[in-house]
């Protein structure tokens, strides 16, 4: 079937096209470029290139919106095919797609594709073989699971032969405990080949690299072996996934094992969290507070660490010498800039696998 | 008992598990950082503000302290409102409450004076506090930032103070800025004093353009990448130019100016550093030594320009009135602090040849200014053409037809300051029915190609001198063969220098004198319009 054809008439950064049906997406795409290359009259100043494709998947159009928001925002650094999935297997089969090209304004213009598909029906389970036709070749091709859909899909044999990088949250589901056994599980039975990056992996890395340094001066560094409690604290009556994970990779790195293991306490702070405003990703997260104690004979070592706004305060109480206090800015980035941070890493993560597997048994055991 | 660990035991015996796979792998030991001249616009417009970017970012560890020493009187409240004021208007990072607040808290002064009969008991019952209370553990960063005929007396002092000798479980470093010495014999007699106070792994000789982000792009764009290494050598490469273009005058540095100048003030030290790193063969690793080794050798290669030949070699250039950037500004002799007859060079153009197997045939054009059309630093490695044209005369271009071998050639330009990046010029046929072609550029940007904000220079080598790497400062054998260089050709102005009237000889606005045009003109080359 020709797709449905509306270009926007006066020259414009933003050209948009509808498509009914995959086989007419290609094409519109190819339109768009025409279009845009005709509008302007010169043959020089419109150059087709894209570095990567960028593929959002969610079940809900709100945040599918959002998503494309943020891989057009990714898009004007690093210029992209940006695929947006919205997939809802509840309804009778149908594809829509909604084509848009989106270019910057100066002379050396270079376009965003985006991409917007509308899956419906039973081919929403089968979104691979949708999206796999629209990959621009040999350009590497970044997954984005957006909120909470199933993770069967993203952790197939096929989409992972397929992508560069899947980069979910794990705090957005409802049942962490699963998610993290089921992430867990999946990253050791494809022992270093499943390209993780989670983004509530991401939101404890400040936290881990203040305790770091807490305990990297040389002075302070034998009472790793000797923390007797470490308190999480999170904002809300549950207990989110940084917490586990945060928990999980101090278990993990500093090789406590369940039974001999310090006392380690995980919990919401037992107030109501208030309901997420906006489909956007959570980029600071709901850590509150850290606290660690270390016990050699009399003497007690005390580290707290507390979530003020955008900034996170450290007292440090170490014998013999250290009594400091101090505030580090969180850094602040919007979604785009986090996602784009994800995506620059490189793949298998040894350290957040054990902190995983870790994070995983203490939520069974305690959560 | 409390289990405490020494810097050995802590290094060889007890690695920190916690820091594995962090942003932040390297972490500097807390200590006491010691800032002489703390007064100076130096310390107010870059290393407080780097120091406090560093802290805003958690790149350092809790406990740093900071000791501002000067001659002004000033207590510590002073001193951190005046730090204050400095962070507020000179920081990359902007200054919030709560970061400053344990900032601050890191923050104090004392008084100073280089007099022989002052002592530095003030400075030291300071530091002995802060290892008392900060845990920085006798870990000391002397940075001088002060006049160059202050900092032998100020070693001395600190010798005297029996504030140089580290031991096997603190260190003890000074940093010192640029000039080192005006001469190769005054950077050895510097040295060698240098080295009576401390040893060479505690000298950090500090030069800002070596903590630039796009600096040490150089060694991974050369050295990471596969396919410009084989093509780096006279080969392939026609020649070199580095340019350092400031559109600036001598501002109030007028007096310093007159003993400088153009050669001293930037070629010594950021031009030999950028064609040490330029044309230096591949290190086995990237320790200090080793990289450093490695500049060395291409130092000791570059062919000295005898004093005989130092006019032949090179262009001088001193700047009269004109107009930059819409502004029309005075010529350099009526700066202040400048003699009205000065001749006093703050333009130099010099073409260098290397003396070893990889850059043999292939010169090095190096130029500098001051009061330029534009602030511009930036390299261009120019490829030799095509060896032969299989157009023939058939290629047309928009200017008519092309003559065979009038293509032009492949250009590389890495661009240090502003706009940092990287330009790869190539020719390409332009779409259409006849054979026309013409240059493109591939463009990489680093400040579009990385979401990150690069830090400021000088946060990565204060960062770099706590961790104890001193990959990207100058060693006292670098110094001293870069001297070597510019001393020849200082030699040879002297025997011959430049008639009264010969100066001034560009307007300000302009990219040098006629004669630097002239002089690579004669060459069949010319310069790259930054």
């Amino acid at each position: 079937m020709a797709p449905a054809v509306s270009v926007t008439s006066a020259p414009s950064p933003l050209r948009y096209r509808h498509a009914s049906g995959l086989h007419a997406v290609t094409g519109a795409l190819h339109q768009l470029h025409s279009e845009l290359l005709r509008s302007s009259g010169d043959d020089r100043s419109q150059v087709r290139t894209s570095v990567m494709n960028l593929v959002a998947a969610c079940t809900d159009r709100s945040r599918g919106d959002g998503a494309a928001a943020d891989l057009l925002r990714i898009g004007m650094r690093h210029p992209a095919r940006a695929i947006v999935i919205v997939a809802n297997a509840e309804h009778e089969p149908q594809l829509e797609a909604d084509l848009s090209l989106q270019c910057g304004l100066d002379d050396n213009q270079v376009c965003t594709e985006l991409v917007r598909l509308d899956v419906q029906g039973e081919p929403a389970y089968h979104l691979t073989s949708i999206v796999a036709p629209l990959l621009i070749p040999d350009m590497p091709v970044y997954l984005w699971v957006v909120g909470a859909p199933p993770l069967r899909q993203p952790f197939t044999d096929e989409v992972i032969a397929l992508v560069e990088r899947i980069i979910l949250d794990s705090g957005e589901y409802a049942d962490v405990a699963d998610t993290l056994e089921l992430i867990s599980s999946q990253l050791e039975k494809r022992a270093g080949r499943l390209p993780l990056a989670d983004i509530a992996w991401q939101r404890t890395q400040p936290w881990r690299q203040l305790i770091a340094q807490v305990f990297d001066p040389w002075a302070a560094r034998p009472w790793l072996r000797h923390i007797s409690n470490v308190s999480i604290r999170c904002a809300g009556r549950d207990t989110t996934s940084d917490a586990w994970l945060l928990g999980g990779w101090m278990g993990s790195r500093l090789g406590w094992t369940r039974d001999g293991s310090p006392q380690i306490s995980v919990a919401g702070d037992g107030d109501p969290h208030p309901p997420k405003g906006s489909p956007d990703i959570d980029v600071l997260g709901r850590l509150t507070e850290v606290e660690i104690h270390a016990r050699q004979g009399a003497d007690i070592a005390h580290v707290l660490l507390q979530r003020r706004g955008d900034s996170i305060h450290t007292s440090i109480d170490i014998p013999p010498a250290m009594s400091t206090a101090r505030s580090v800015a969180l850094p602040l980035r919007d979604e785009a800039d986090l996602l784009s941070s994800m995506m620059a890493e490189g793949g298998d993560d040894p350290v957040y696998r054990a902190a995983v597997a870790s994070a995983a048994s203490l939520a069974a055991t305690r959560g | 008992m409390t289990e405490v660990l020494t810097q050995a035991t802590a290094q060889e015996a007890e690695p920190n598990p916690l820091l594995e796979g962090l942003r932040l792998t390297r972490m500097p030991a807390p200590c006491a950082v010691v800032i002489f001249g703390a007064s100076g616009d130096l310390t107010q417009r870059k290393l407080i503000p780097a120091l406090y970017a560093l802290a805003a970012e958690g790149a350092l560890p809790p406990g740093v302290t900071i000791v501002g020493a000067a001659r002004t009187p000033m207590s510590d409240e002073q001193f951190r409102a005046a730090m204050r004021s400095a962070i507020e208007q000179h920081s990359r990072v902007p200054l919030r409450e709560d970061v400053w607040e344990g900032f601050a808290a890191g923050l104090f002064y004392a008084h100073f004076d280089l007099q022989p009969d002052d002592g530095l008991d003030l400075l030291k019952s300071r530091l002995d506090e802060s290892d008392r209370t900060r845990g920085t553990a006798g870990n000391r960063i002397f940075y001088f930032s002060v006049p160059p005929t202050g900092v032998l007396p100020l070693a001395d002092k600190l010798l005297h103070a029996g504030l140089c000798q580290q031991g096997p479980d603190n260190f003890r470093r000074v940093v010192i800025e640029k000039p080192f010495g005006r001469d190769l014999e005054s950077a050895r007699e510097l040295n060698r004093s240098l080295h009576e106070d401390f040893s060479e792994d505690q000298i950090y000789r500090i030069d800002h353009y070596l903590g630039k982000e796009s600096v040490q792009n150089l060694l991974v764009f050369r050295f990471a990448n596969g396919i410009f290494e084989p093509l780096w050598n006279r080969q392939y490469i026609d020649h070199v130019q580095i340019t350092v273009a400031e559109s600036l005058g001598v501002e109030n540095r007028g007096a310093y100016y007159e003993e400088a100048g153009a050669l001293r003030d930037i070629v010594q030290n950021h031009i030999m550093q950028l064609m040490a790193i330029l044309g230096m063969e591949p290190p086995s690793n990237f320790k200090a030594e080793t990289v450093r080794d490695e500049k060395v050798k291409l130092l000791r290669a570059v062919r000295p320009i005898h004093p005989d030949d130092a006019l032949s070699h090179t262009v001088r250039g001193q700047y009269a009135a004109g107009w930059v950037e819409g502004d029309h500004v005075r010529g350099y002799r009526e700066e202040p602090g400048v003699k009205p007859t000065s001749l006093r060079e703050t333009f130099v153009a010099m073409k260098l040849d290397i003396d070893n197997w990889r850059w043999a045939g292939t010169p090095f054009y190096l130029r500098t200014g001051k009061r330029l059309a534009k602030r511009a630093t930036e390299i261009v490695i120019q490829f030799r053409r095509v060896p032969h044209s299989p157009f023939g005369g058939h290629v047309a271009t928009p200017m008519g037809v092309l003559p065979p071998d009038a293509i032009d050639p492949n250009l590389l330009v890495l661009r240090i300051q502003p706009d940092e990046g990287i330009t790869l010029r190539f020719i390409a046929k332009v779409p259409g029915q006849a054979m026309r072609i013409r240059s493109v550029n591939m463009d990489f940007l680093y400040g579009s190609s990385f979401l990150k904000e690069s830090p400021d220079a000088y946060e990565r080598l204060l960062l770099d001198c706590m961790l104890g790497d001193a990959t990207l400062f100058a060693r006292a054998d670098e110094v001293e063969q870069a001297w070597r260089i510019c001393t020849a050709i200082l030699d040879g102005w002297r025997t011959h220098p430049p008639g009264p009237d010969s100066f001034p000889n560009y307007e300000a606005g302009a990219w040098g004198p006629e004669e630097a045009r002239a002089f690579i003109g004669r060459d069949g080359r010319e310069w790259h319009r930054p």
